[in-house]
């Protein structure tokens, strides 16, 4: 017995066989097992592959089939390959755009019928009278017509712009004037001497024209000899001091603190300074008393000092007006501390303000807290918190442990923020993914020391900076006291 | 301009001399068949390579290619054989893009380069079962594109649902060799397909 090869059996499956070979593959089928395992095999591989291939056909959604489809494509078809253009069948009707002879090109008849003017040059001058009398004898009596083809044919005359048409001149002339220059010139002026009246007006008017510019000449140089148009310098008993202002006193540059004194960490933990300075500035106090001043918190920092901290209440039970307990500094070092006023590191007694003198807290002189001079808080000399001298308005407090980086519920809430622009060279490059920015959200409500993190180009980064500098927040508040954290920013850069 | 002149007048000339030579198609000619078969040309494309702005690319070299060769409909040699030659051309084109993809797309795994696969969603439909749909047919892409251009042509003209006869007359073979060419197609294909996901499905 033959087995039967697979073709003949793929073809039974489809059923593609004549009928009776059909009948004799179904005969053999039921006897030949081998067979009827191939076909098995064969089936199965055909039903797999007719499922895998059904997934190939498109959704509905993914394929839009109709004759608008087509239509389209034919039409951009067309364009892409410029086949079937329009022009071409109309010029195999013998309908082509002309251009007028300029150039001694044979003329279309079709012109040469309606436009006298179009004749060729080489036709002469009695030619064309001949044949613009003749035209105008024909067109006699039916004048709105010929305008009307004239207007119709118009298009057809070579649209020159004035810069063309004058660089045709030019180089017309120049040819000319290089040809023969002394003939040229002749030709130009020629029209300008032809009478005695004529010579005598231009003769006139070259003497004019000289006396003029010889007098604009001499004006000029008057003018530079006797230095005209300089202002004259006021006497000086015309002026008189009305006010002798001050001198500004020249910043001191900032001295260091004592060595032992804590140094601040990436200064903005109340500083006002964008960069972070050496911690300066320092506090005095007390009131002579025996005790060691009290521990407690330091009042509200100011840039003016009107009523120094003291522990014990104010002697005026009902003051008119209400000063708050200050100490000089920067009002960004301020924090707002619940609790009796005193010093950080005092003593667990009963309220004193300290063995110092000058109505302050503490064991030394001055308005202010703590053991140095003045009216600031800490070891130092005057205002601001610390160990060293105050500087001019910023520094940073002694005992900084620099800004924190924003985490849990610590983190500034974000209640406006705007999206980045893109700018028109990105858009155009395809620029895409994100700006990632890291700031420092500082306890104001104000941005510092923003940092790029990760860039993109085209001006994408800068727009970034500039969207990040409108947001608007609530600063990040810890145990009641907002203050300044470091927190990164995401701006997204997306095409669609 | 003077020979683009020449070129048309020799074509009108041909067209006038009814009969002898090869036809110059007319653009009412063309469009018909244009308008007749590019849906499905589209269609054919869009199962090889998967993707609808490169079958309507393709689609648009296969016309441009039967507006210089093809045969005319009304030409009696080949009569109504045009819409077959478009088939063949059609999935030959797209098979060979299809391979062209899939060489790019080793070397850049070669060379280890990131190998995403877009999936455009599309509305009011599953994105899971976009994504498997659209992982299953790479699968059937990729087997396709390493099997010999013949015989997955063979094959998707088939699955376009061409029969028998058609197929003879498509590809130029006698239509009683269609069942082992068939037979031997499907099982390359399962081999290709096995050796590369076979693994991973029960099949």
């Amino acid at each position: 017995m033959i087995c039967l090869d697979e073709g003949i059996l793929r073809e039974h499956l489809d059923g593609e066989l004549p009928r009776e070979q059909a009948m004799s593959v179904e005969h053999h089928l039921a006897q030949c097992e081998e067979c009827r395992e191939q076909i098995e095999v064969i089936k199965s591989r055909s039903q797999m592959i007719n499922a895998l291939f059904a997934e190939l056909s498109p959704a509905s959604s993914e394929i839009r089939q109709d004759a608008f489809v087509a239509r389209r494509a034919f039409a951009q078809f067309k364009a892409s390959h410029a086949i079937f253009d329009d022009d071409v069948e109309v010029a195999g009707a013998a309908i082509r755009p002309i251009i007028f002879p300029l150039n001694n090109e044979a003329v279309p008849a079709i012109a040469s019928l309606t436009l006298s003017l179009a004749l060729p040059e080489e036709s002469g001058l009695l030619m064309r009278l001949a044949a613009g009398a003749k035209q105008f004898v024909s067109d006699f009596g039916k004048r709105r017509q010929r305008v009307q083809t004239a207007e119709s044919l118009r298009f057809m005359l070579p649209d020159e712009s004035f810069i063309v048409r004058l660089k045709r001149e030019f180089i017309v002339n120049a040819q000319e004037f290089r040809r023969d220059p002394m003939n040229f010139i002749g030709q130009l002026l020629a029209g300008e001497a032809s009478t005695p009246r004529r010579r005598r007006l231009m003769q006139a008017g070259t003497a004019t024209a000289m006396i003029a510019y010889a007098c604009i000449f001499t004006t000029f140089l008057l003018a530079g000899a006797f230095k005209f148009g300089v202002k004259e310098k006021l006497p000086d008993d015309k002026l008189t001091v009305i006010q002798m202002l001050p001198t500004p006193a020249t910043e001191s540059t900032p001295q260091n603190g004592p060595a032992d004194a804590p140094k601040g960490k990436d200064g903005l933990k109340g500083g006002s300074k964008l960069k972070p300075e050496k911690s300066q500035g320092g506090g005095s106090g007390g009131k002579n008393e025996a005790t060691p001043a009290t521990q407690g918190v330091k009042p509200q920092y100011s840039v003016f000092q009107i009523n120094p901290p003291r522990v014990e209440p104010p002697t005026n039970a009902h003051p008119k007006f209400i000063f708050p307990e200050t100490l000089i500094g920067d009002p960004m070092l301020s924090r707002n501390l619940p609790g009796p006023t005193g010093l950080k590191d005092g003593a667990d007694a009963p309220p004193s303000n300290g063995p110092g003198s000058g109505g302050g807290i503490g064991n030394n002189t001055g308005t202010g807290m703590g053991d140095g001079k003045g009216p600031g808080y800490g070891r130092g000399e005057g205002g601001n918190e610390g160990g060293g001298l105050r500087d001019g308005g910023g520094g940073c407090c002694g005992d900084g442990t620099g800004v924190e980086v924003a985490r849990g519920n610590i983190r500034p809430i974000i209640t406006y923020r705007e999206k980045a622009k893109y700018t028109e060279e990105a858009r155009q490059n395809h620029v895409q993914g994100s700006v990632v920015l890291s700031a420092i959200f500082g306890s104001d409500g104000k941005l510092y020391n923003i940092r790029i993190v990760r860039g993109l180009p085209f001006g994408l980064t800068e727009k970034a900076i500039e969207a990040a500098r409108n947001i608007q927040f609530r600063p990040a508040v810890k145990n009641g006291v907002t203050i300044p954290v470091r927190m990164t920013l995401e701006f997204n850069f997306a095409l669609y | 301009m003077i020979a683009t002149q020449e070129r048309l007048g020799e074509r009108i000339s041909a067209e006038s001399q009814n009969g002898s030579g090869r036809e110059v198609w007319t653009e009412a000619v063309f469009e018909r068949v244009f308008l007749q078969h590019y849906s499905r040309i589209v269609a054919v494309l869009f199962r090889v390579v998967g993707d609808r702005a490169q079958a309507e690319e393709l689609a648009g070299d296969v016309f441009w290619k039967a507006y210089r060769k093809a045969p005319h409909p009304d030409s009696p040699l080949e009569q109504n054989n045009l819409g077959g030659w478009l088939y063949r051309v059609a999935t030959r084109v797209g098979i060979d893009a299809l391979r062209a993809v899939a060489r790019r797309k080793r070397y850049e795994q070669e060379a280890g380069a990131a190998n995403y696969e877009s999936v455009e969603a599309s509305p009011n439909s599953d994105p899971l079962a976009d994504v498997l749909r659209e992982e299953k047919r790479r699968r059937v892409r990729e087997a396709l594109a390493i099997m010999k251009p013949a015989r997955a042509q063979l094959l998707i003209l088939r699955q376009s649902g061409l029969s028998y006869q058609e197929l003879a007359q498509t590809l130029g073979v006698k239509p009683g060799s269609i069942g082992t060419l068939l037979a031997r197609a499907e099982a390359e294909f399962e081999k290709h397909y096995r050796e590369l996901y076979g693994h991973e499905e029960g099949l």
